[in-house]
């Protein structure tokens, strides 16, 4: 039974999904008709009869002029609000996960067999999406099913790693026309040898050129401009363009100066194909340095049990809500614990000395300390100390202390 | 070793209870520490089947109870408690040996001594009926022996010194007035002179006091040094949880709140018969 990866794009406006076999090179999307064109799914919801309609049904019956829409579901999720509908209260939280449920429903009734792993991939996993998609995963839908979820920079590396070789043979760049209005994403290849290490590099045009921009501004010319800044004298072997706001073929002059010695490639599918690939890999040492991931790698001087060195609490490398961790030690005879933050490219180590006041005075290694590395968003996070004790022998005082710290990003 | 010491094993969900003493461990290092501070403990009854399956499913450490139950055809105690010790970095090398040697030290002592670190671990571990019952009988067996000589004389002074410690922790004030007093006569230790007039000061005994301090002819810093003892205890007191309780109780009778009151009074009664039954166990 080939179950393969199923990527899901859960884009502002529409969704859609791709299946990847296992042993197949590339993914197909999903249709949900017999018209090959039927790939998005609407993230549309409307209100009719007393109870909410999800996805193609919710399109249809706006179409006919029945029920009332909800619009803007998934910025309303980031912002954790809440609508009230004929006097009753929802979350869009809750509403979202519908709506997604209906999604996958629909998807799954197009597949042979249900998919081992389903990747989810969004522009931008914030922490109330986070949130969100830690409850989706729960629905009963999802059962014997693994669940990942990534951002919109690692589908689209994942996705240029699976090319024919020459379309990286220099580097990658991808514009993306959505909601959140033109944004560029340039893939640059540091190293080749193992570890390969990637530099993504992404810089936002949206004030530039909006999705739903004025009709008196030319498209065509702005976008050439942003091409020619955003890619300035960077070497590219191939250019992806993928969005929406892409279609109506407005788009001339300025893929006549992207197609300039580069290969350009329009699709709708980039990021559910690359979703798919980002769930099949094998995860081999690939060093990605982009806004998205954590670079740097968390522990502390410790003594292992051979001898003191660094022992590693939470390893960066991945997306903010991957990286996290936990260990116990024992203080031996001290307050002071070293942290110590190693930056994964440059191999640049930042060392933090905190005491730990306030607890009762015990005998040495009788001082359990609990040591968490989590991280709030893509720029804080904190390491959290609990204490322990030592059984009941020298019981614990329940203590938590907290060491915030931010990330700092090389821009 | 490092000031800050990798955990590399789990904590079991259940506790191993050691029944000599009731006490509970959750993890390896706890039954290491238990192990090395604890040698009056240790007897041929520690190392059994259950502390195996223990180890095994709990600590998930079935390597460690495989090792031991191989050493334990050898029947040669200490070799299994070195085996505990050894198979993580909790101790040292040079920490094993110390214990080694302290274990043998140990086997070297007289029936009487050994009897006394035990009860001694019992008292620590506020065991005092039990701990009580061991001094008592050593102070029987040595009470029957004729022309002791000074170190004796110091040893059963000794035991009766905890002897009263005992019973001042139960509240038998009067007994543990008069074993301080036979502890000072043996071993003319000022500790023990202390505790007895701690004794008569808290059992408001002015009069008695009194007649002991001409008999004993002290210094005016001895009693300064008792008074600032006192008042320090007195602090420390107000700052302990059951003190605050009954602050609470009597916080809430002198409110006219009767329910609460016995409510409070009862629990701590509770625990302190709880307290009093596991001296037993």
């Amino acid at each position: 039974m080939n179950q393969g990866i199923l990527g899901f794009d859960i884009g502002e406006q529409y969704s859609q999904a791709a299946l990847l076999l296992r042993g197949e090179k590339e993914p197909i999307c999903v249709n949900y008709n017999e018209n090959q064109d039927s790939y998005l799914l609407p993230n549309i919801v409307c209100y009719k009869e007393h109870r909410l309609w999800y996805s193609l049904e919710a399109e249809e019956m706006l179409a006919a002029g029945e029920g009332d829409r909800i619009g803007d579901v998934l910025e309303y999720v980031r912002n954790h609000e809440s609508i009230v509908i004929d006097g009753a209260s929802y979350l869009y939280q809750d509403i979202f996960v519908s709506l997604m449920v209906e999604h996958v429903k629909k998807a799954l009734e197009r597949l042979e067999y249900p998919p081992e792993k389903i990747v989810f991939t969004l522009y931008d996993i914030t922490p109330n999406m986070l949130e969100t998609l830690e409850i989706l995963k729960k629905e009963e839908i999802f059962q014997g099913i693994e669940v990942i979820y990534t951002g919109y920079q690692n589908s689209l590396f994942s996705f240029a790693l699976n090319q024919e070789n020459e379309l990286w043979s220099s580097n990658v760049g991808s514009f993306y026309y959505g909601p959140e209005g033109m944004q560029y994403f340039q893939i640059n290849f540091m190293k080749r040898n193992a570890p390969l290490q990637i530099q993504i590099r992404h810089k936002d045009y949206g004030e530039n050129l909006a999705y739903f921009a004025d009709e008196k501004v030319d498209k065509d010319e702005v976008f050439k401009m942003i091409a020619s800044d955003a890619i300035g004298n960077s070497c590219l072997s191939s250019v992806f363009l993928c969005g929406l706001g892409f279609e109506k073929g407005w788009a001339k002059e300025s893929l006549k100066f992207l197609c300039n010695g580069r290969r350009v490639f329009l699709g709708q599918n980039l990021f559910a194909f690359g979703a798919c690939y980002y769930g099949m890999e094998e995860k081999e040492d690939i060093l990605v340095d982009s806004s998205e991931r954590i670079q740097y790698d968390i522990g502390i001087i410790g003594y292992d049990g051979t001898k003191e060195q660094m022992v590693l609490i939470a390893q960066g490398g991945k997306e903010w809500f991957a990286v996290k961790g936990v260990i116990s030690v024992f203080l031996n005879d001290t307050k002071r614990i070293e942290f110590i933050y190693i930056n994964r490219f440059t191999n640049e180590k930042i060392v933090e000395t905190v005491e730990v006041g306030g607890l009762p005075k015990r005998p040495p290694r009788t001082t359990k300390l609990e040591l968490t590395v989590e991280f709030y968003d893509k720029n804080t996070g904190a390491i959290v100390i609990r204490d322990k004790g030592f059984g009941k022998l020298f019981p614990t005082t329940n203590k938590i202390y907290r060491k915030e710290f931010t990330v700092i990003k090389d821009v | 070793m490092g000031n800050v010491i990798i955990c590399q094993t789990q904590e079991g969900k259940k506790p191993y209870i050691f029944e000599n003493a009731r006490i509970e461990v959750y993890s390896y290092e706890e039954l290491c520490y238990y192990i090395y501070y604890n040698i009056p403990m240790l007897d041929e009854n520690t190392i059994t089947e259950k502390l195996l399956q223990w180890i095994s499913e709990e600590l998930n450490l079935s390597e460690l109870s495989e090792k031991i139950r191989c050493r334990m055809e050898s029947q040669n105690e200490v070799s299994l408690y070195q085996t505990i010790l050894g198979y993580r970095s909790y101790f040292t090398k040079q920490e094993i040996e110390v214990f080694l040697v302290s274990f043998e030290e140990y086997q070297l002592l007289t029936p009487f001594e050994k009897q006394k670190k035990k009860a001694d671990s019992l008292l620590l571990y506020k065991r005092y009926m039990k701990a009580f019952h061991i001094y008592e009988t050593i102070a029987m067996q040595m009470g029957e022996k004729e022309n002791m000589d000074q170190e004796e004389k110091i040893f059963l002074g000794n035991i009766y010194h905890n002897m009263a410690v005992c019973q001042g922790k139960n509240l038998e004030w009067e007994q543990a007035k008069q074993n301080f007093r036979k502890a000072y006569a043996l071993n003319k230790n000022t500790e023990s002179l202390k505790e007895y007039f701690f004794i008569l000061k808290l059992s408001a005994k002015e009069e008695e006091m009194q007649e002991e301090e001409k008999k004993f002819c002290l210094s005016e810093e001895f009693f300064l040094d008792i008074q600032d003892e006192i008042e320090d205890s007195e602090k420390e007191i107000k700052g302990m949880e059951v003190y605050k309780k009954f602050e609470y109780a009597i916080y809430n009778k002198e409110h006219g709140k009767y329910f609460d009151y016995s409510r409070r009074i009862d629990a701590m009664l509770e625990q302190w018969k709880m307290e009093l039954k596991e001296q037993w166990i």
